[in-house]
């Protein structure tokens, strides 16, 4: 009988370890959250430098933007996705203890190409709200699409994943209905979200 | 004890994680299944080539930039036997229970 049960436990664990990516470190999660809540904390003390004089103390802001602040942001965004890119990929490496070759297999590509598939759209779709100087609607559009490819992507690792986007999502489309908290509901999705999740991971995965 | 449909090439604990593998993939290499299976390649390839023998399984050779690249994928036959392999330790350990 027990002979029995191991086989299937053996058929489980092979279908599972062949189809999804279980090397995902929650710490990958952590920094990616400290990287965002820095570059929040970055992006706030710039605006009040900046426009605090317009519109007054506080978290909320819904006044007008000046070039230098977009500027600014641009640049800040950029050098934050790479760095939570890669302490992202660096945690995930030290967790599989493989070579960065040996974690790209058919597995992690699919999981790669089913997230940027929405995120490169979402890419897109503020590109071009940047080109046309409508700056409103980004900071929920970057949860929003976000969100989709986490959940697009949660077929091909931890189901975790999925709820991860969902709240994502839930945040960016909250923030399409109230005005003025969208660094506030950025802070929340890509700092806070993801420090908590990747605690969760880490606890509930890597440690063991 | 019903033993019919116990289909004595999963037998082997290797030959059942290589068919679990291809019933959710659908064309594996061999560095892949030696990974993921943990074995050595005369291990691997002599279990591969005893599925390949009761054509549970069929190997495809290609070249990917001018290298030769294997790949195997369960067959028809192979998946029926072992959707009835599955099928049996189900119903055994029902029994049991």
């Amino acid at each position: 009988m027990t002979s029995h049960l191991n086989d299937l436990q053996e058929i489980r664990k092979m279908m599972e370890k062949s189809s999804r990516f279980l090397s995902l470190s929650g710490l990958s999660g952590v920094s990616a959250g400290v990287v965002a809540l820095v570059a929040a904390a970055l992006a706030y003390f710039k605006r009040e430098e900046l426009m605090g004089s317009l519109v007054g103390k506080g978290f909320t802001y819904a006044g007008k933007v000046v070039p230098a602040y977009v500027d600014f942001l641009i640049k800040l965004a950029v050098i934050t996705l790479i760095l939570a890119i890669v302490s992202g990929i660096f945690f995930t490496w030290r967790k599989a203890k493989k070579s960065i070759s040996s974690l790209w297999n058919p597995v992690s590509k699919k999981l790669v190409l089913n997230m940027a598939i929405p995120l490169l759209s979402g890419g897109a779709v503020i590109l071009a709200l940047l080109a046309n100087h409508v700056y409103f609607l980004i900071p929920e559009l970057t949860l929003i699409f976000y969100g989709l490819a986490l959940i697009s992507a949660s077929q091909y690792t931890y189901r975790d994943v999925f709820y991860l986007g969902l709240c994502e999502l839930i945040l960016g489309v909250l923030g399409l209905g109230i005005n003025g908290y969208s660094l506030l509901l950025w802070t929340m999705g890509f700092g806070l979200l993801h420090i908590l999740y990747g605690i969760i991971m880490h606890l509930k995965y890597d440690r063991k | 004890m019903n033993l019919d449909n116990f289909h004595k090439a999963f037998e082997n604990k290797v030959r059942l994680g290589i068919m679990s593998v291809l019933m959710v993939n659908d064309a594996v290499s061999f560095n892949q299944l030696k990974e993921l299976l943990e074995l050595t390649d005369g291990n691997l390839a002599s279990h591969l080539k005893a599925l390949e023998k009761f054509k549970f399984i069929e190997v495809k050779k290609e070249f990917i930039d001018r290298k030769p690249n294997t790949t195997y994928l369960s067959t028809r036959a192979g998946k029926t036997a072992f959707e009835e392999h599955l099928a049996a330790l189900e119903k055994l350990i029902k029994e049991h229970l």
